[in-house]
C-alpha cells in the first residue's frame, strides 16, 4: 500500500519497543537522556495545525496550516534546557504527560537503514491540581539506525486533531 | 446590583477582583465595551483577492468578513435569515456566494440574498428577497488592519486609535507597512479576557520572573532580563497610554528580542538599515522606537508584541474563559528569509507551543479561577507602579511614564474600561473634552 | 427566425474573460467568453437555479456557478459537476472583421 515495504517482524517488534521507550523517557521526564540517546542531530521535529477550509477550494491562495513546532536540535535542546530550569515554574511542581501510543505501521525508509514510522498518539496530560488534558495527533516518524546500532529519530511530523486547542498548549514532548 | 463606579479606582490605582468573574459585570461588558468597540476581523494580507474570505470573532459575535468583487470589504454576522444558522462553516475561503446548509439559501458575497429554493413553488410571492441579506457589519481599517464596529454612532477607526496612532505608525507605516502571517492558531485558556490583555498592554514586570527559564536559554536582548538579574536601565523604556485606553510599553533597541545566533544578526541588520528611513518619515524620536520591543493593546481585547512579532485576539467566551487567536506578524518589505525567521521565532514563543506563551497561561488562569471563593473576590488588585511619574507627552499626545517598568499603561486601560462602563452610549463619551482623561488620570 | 447579432467587439472581451450581454430581441441573457483569442458564447442563466454565470469563475474551458459551484464547459455546455444536470445552452459565434456575432432566434419588435 502507498508503494511502502513492510519490514520483517523483529524489525517491527524492535520499533514498537523503542518507541514505549522513548515515551518513557518523556513521562519520567528523562529529556536529557532522551535527546542524547534517541535525537539524531539532523532532526526536524514538527507539529501541524490545519486551518478548516471548504474541500474543493483551491483557489485561496494563503497556505492553511501552521507549524506549532518546527524545531531542529539547536531549539530542540533549548526546549530541553528550559525544561531544566530551576526557574521554569511551569514544571514545579511536576507534571505526568503519558503517551498512548497506537495503530504502529513500520516500512522500509528512502535509505538503507532508515525506517518510516506511523502511529496514533494518545496524549493524557495532568499538571496541577484541577488539569488534566488530552490531546489526540498522528505522528510520521523516520527513524535511522546509527553505527552503533541504535535508532536515531531524524524526522517527526505531528498532525495534531483539534482545530480549537482545548489543552490549552503543547509545551511537552509530542 | 454591582457599583460599576467603584470597580476601578483612577485616583489609586486599583480594581476590583470581581471584574474577572462577575457574569453581570460580563453582560455589561459585552454590552458597553464589545457592542461599541473597534474589535478586530481581519488583515489585508488574508484576503488579497476579491471573493477571498476569512472568518472572526467579535465579541461571541461569529462575523464574517468578505472582499468584494471591487476591492472593497465588507462584514456580516455569520448566520442565514431564515432559521439562523452558519452561512459557512471553515474559516477562509475564495468565494462567489455563501450557502446556508440547513434549506440551502444562498447570499452573495455583497451580503443579498440571491437564491432561496423552490421560493415560487413554495414561498409563492410572500418572501421579500430584498430585506433579507445578511445582517451588514461597520467595518474599516487602518493600514490594512480591519476592524469592525456594531456601534453606527461610533467614531471612525482612525478617531477611535487617536494618539495612539503615532506609536502603531512606527511599525505599520515606517518601512512600507506590517502584514499578519496566518492561519492563526486557535486556544483555550480559563481566563477572563482582561488577564492577558491587561499584560500585554502594560507588564513589562513578568518578564524577567515569569519568563525566566525560557529567557535564559533562547538569547536575544530580553534575555538580560532572566530571572532579575538586572534592573532595567534609566532611559530604557517607558509606558504610554492613550485615551480609550490603547496602551504599550516600549523597550528600546531590545528588538528582535529573542533571536540569536546568524538570523537575529538578518534581523539586527535590517532594522540598522531601516532607522535613518524611519527617521527621515517620522522623526528621531520614533526612529528610537523602531527596532525595539512593543508590547501593546488595542483596547479591549487586540494584543501584540512587535520585536517577538505576535498578534493576539482574545474572544471572551463567557467571564471565565477565552479563545485565543494568534497570528505572527511582520513588516512587508522584510526580505523573505527574515520573515521565515521571525516568524518562527513568534512561533517559538509565543504560538501554541510558546516556549513563553505556556508560562502565562498558569498566572492567567489562577488570577481567574481562584476568584471563585467570596473572600477572594472581594479583594481588590494594585496597578500603582510608576504613580506619579506620569507626564503628557505634547509630541504624541498621549500620558508616558518614564520607566522601562511600570503600570502606567494598566492605570490608562482601566480608566478607559470604567469610562466604558460608566457611560450610556458613544455620544455619552464623546462629549466630555478629549483631555478631560489626563487630568482625570493624572489627577490634577 | 435565426439570425446573426453582434455582441460585442473584438477586444471587448480580453484572453481568460468573459462577460454579460444583452441583445435586445434575444431573450437569453448571453455570457461571451475569450478563450485563449477563441470566443464562446452560452446562456448566461445557470439551469440549476437562477444565477449569473458570469458572476462566477471562469477557470479553462469550464465556468462555475457562483451560487451553488456547479460547472459547464463553455465549448459544449455539457455540466460538469454538482449540481448541474441540465446542460447550458450555446451559441455559435461568427467574427466578422471587428464584431463578434452569435446565431440565434430573435423576437419581432
Amino acid at each position: 500500500m502507498d508503494g511502502l515495504k513492510a519490514v520483517a517482524h523483529d524489525i517491527y517488534h524492535e520499533v514498537e519497543q523503542m518507541l514505549y521507550q522513548e515515551s518513557r523517557l518523556i513521562c519520567e521526564e528523562r529529556l536529557r537522556e532522551w535527546i542524547d540517546t534517541m535525537i539524531d542531530k539532523d532532526i526536524l521535529y514538527q507539529a501541524v495545525v490545519r486551518q478548516l477550509r471548504v474541500r474543493k477550494d483551491k483557489r485561496y491562495t494563503n497556505k492553511d496550516y501552521v507549524n506549532i513546532l518546527n524545531e531542529n536540535f539547536h531549539y530542540l535542546e533549548m526546549r530541553v534546557r528550559q525544561s531544566e530550569s530551576p526557574m521554569q515554574w511551569t514544571a514545579d511542581p511536576r507534571e505526568v504527560v503519558r503517551h498512548f501510543l497506537s495503530n504502529l505501521e513500520v516500512y522500509e525508509g528512502e535509505k538503507p537503514g532508515e525506517y518510516r514510522v506511523f502511529a496514533n498518539c494518545y496524549v493524557v496530560r495532568n499538571r496541577r491540581i484541577y488539569e488534566e488534558m488530552t490531546y489526540s495527533y498522528s505522528r510520521k516518524d523516520v527513524w535511522r539506525r546509527d553505527a552503533q546500532g541504535q535508532f536515531k529519530l531524524l524526522r517527526r511530523v505531528c498532525e495534531v486533531d483539534e482545530r480549537f486547542m482545548r489543552g490549552k498548549n503543547l509545551n511537552f514532548m509530542m | 446590583m454591582v457599583d460599576v463606579a467603584s470597580l476601578v479606582d483612577v485616583k489609586s490605582g486599583t480594581q476590583a477582583k470581581s471584574i474577572f468573574w462577575d457574569e453581570q459585570i460580563y453582560e455589561l461588558e459585552l454590552e458597553r465595551i464589545f457592542d461599541r468597540c473597534w474589535l478586530f476581523i481581519t488583515h489585508d494580507s488574508l484576503i488579497p483577492n476579491p471573493g477571498d474570505f476569512t472568518t472572526a470573532i467579535m465579541g461571541e459575535d461569529e462575523v464574517v468578513v468578505v472582499r468584494q468583487m471591487d476591492g472593497k470589504v465588507k462584514a456580516f454576522l455569520n448566520y442565514c435569515q431564515h432559521r439562523g444558522t452558519r452561512v459557512t462553516s471553515v474559516e477562509a475561503g475564495n468565494t462567489r456566494s455563501f450557502t446556508c446548509t440547513y434549506h440551502g439559501w444562498s447570499y452573495g458575497i455583497d451580503g443579498s440574498l440571491q437564491a432561496v429554493p423552490f421560493e415560487n413553488e413554495f414561498y409563492k410571492g410572500v418572501l421579500d428577497k430584498s430585506t433579507h441579506g445578511l445582517t451588514e457589519v461597520r467595518c474599516e481599517s487602518y493600514m490594512g488592519f480591519w476592524y469592525g464596529n456594531f456601534d453606527k454612532s461610533a467614531p471612525s477607526l482612525y478617531d477611535y486609535l487617536g494618539d495612539y496612532r503615532y506609536f502603531l505608525d512606527v511599525w505599520m507605516d515606517s518601512t512600507g507597512g506590517a502584514e499578519l502571517i496566518g492561519p492563526p492558531t486557535r486556544t483555550l485558556l480559563n481566563c477572563n479576557w482582561k488577564t492577558p490583555a491587561e499584560n500585554f498592554v502594560g507588564d513589562a514586570y513578568h518578564v524577567g520572573w515569569t519568563h525566566a527559564a525560557s529567557l535564559s536559554v533562547l538569547g536575544g536582548e530580553l534575555s538580560a532580563l532572566s530571572g532579575n538579574k538586572m534592573v532595567p536601565p534609566d532611559g530604557a523604556g517607558v509606558q504610554i497610554t492613550t485615551r480609550f485606553g490603547h496602551g504599550l510599553g516600549i523597550l528600546t533597541n531590545a528588538g528582535p528580542a529573542l533571536l540569536s545566533g546568524p538570523v537575529g544578526e538578518m534581523a539586527r541588520k535590517w532594522y540598522a538599515e531601516n532607522r535613518p528611513k524611519v527617521a527621515e518619515k517620522l522623526g528621531k524620536t520614533r526612529a528610537g522606537y523602531y527596532g525595539s520591543h512593543f508590547n501593546s493593546n488595542v483596547f479591549p481585547n487586540n494584543s501584540y508584541l512587535w520585536g517577538t512579532n505576535t498578534f493576539k485576539v482574545w474572544a471572551p467566551r463567557g467571564p471565565r474563559s477565552i479563545e485565543v487567536f494568534t497570528w505572527g506578524i511582520v513588516e512587508k518589505n522584510m526580505p523573505d528569509e527574515v520573515k521565515e525567521a521571525v516568524y518562527d521565532m513568534a512561533t517559538r514563543t509565543f504560538g501554541t507551543a510558546g516556549m513563553l506563551e505556556g508560562d502565562d497561561a498558569d498566572n492567567m488562569e489562577s488570577m481567574t479561577q481562584l476568584n471563585r471563593g467570596r473572600q477572594i473576590r472581594k479583594g481588590r488588585l494594585n496597578s500603582q507602579m510608576g504613580m506619579g511619574g506620569d507626564k503628557v507627552d505634547e509630541e504624541s499626545g498621549a500620558v508616558i511614564g518614564q520607566s522601562a517598568v511600570g503600570e502606567t499603561s494598566y492605570r490608562g486601560y482601566y480608566r478607559a474600561y470604567r469610562e466604558f462602563l460608566m457611560a450610556e452610549s458613544w455620544d455619552d463619551l464623546l462629549k466630555t473634552d478629549p483631555d478631560a482623561w489626563k487630568r482625570e488620570f493624572l489627577g490634577k | 427566425m435565426n439570425k446573426l447579432v453582434k455582441v460585442c467587439k473584438l477586444g471587448d472581451v480580453a484572453p481568460g474573460e468573459m462577460k454579460p450581454v444583452d441583445v435586445a430581441g434575444v431573450k437569453d441573457p448571453i455570457a461571451v467568453f475569450n478563450l485563449d483569442g477563441t470566443h464562446y458564447a452560452t446562456s448566461n442563466i445557470c439551469t440549476h437555479n437562477i444565477a449569473m454565470m458570469t458572476d462566477g469563475y471562469f477557470e479553462g474551458d469550464v465556468v462555475e456557478c457562483p451560487l451553488h459551484g456547479g460547472s459547464f464547459s463553455i465549448k459544449t455546455g455539457e455540466p460538469l459537476s454538482f449540481p448541474c444536470e441540465i446542460p447550458l445552452r450555446t451559441y455559435p459565434v461568427i467574427v466578422d472583421g471587428e464584431d463578434v456575432l452569435i446565431e440565434t432566434e430573435v423576437e419581432q419588435s
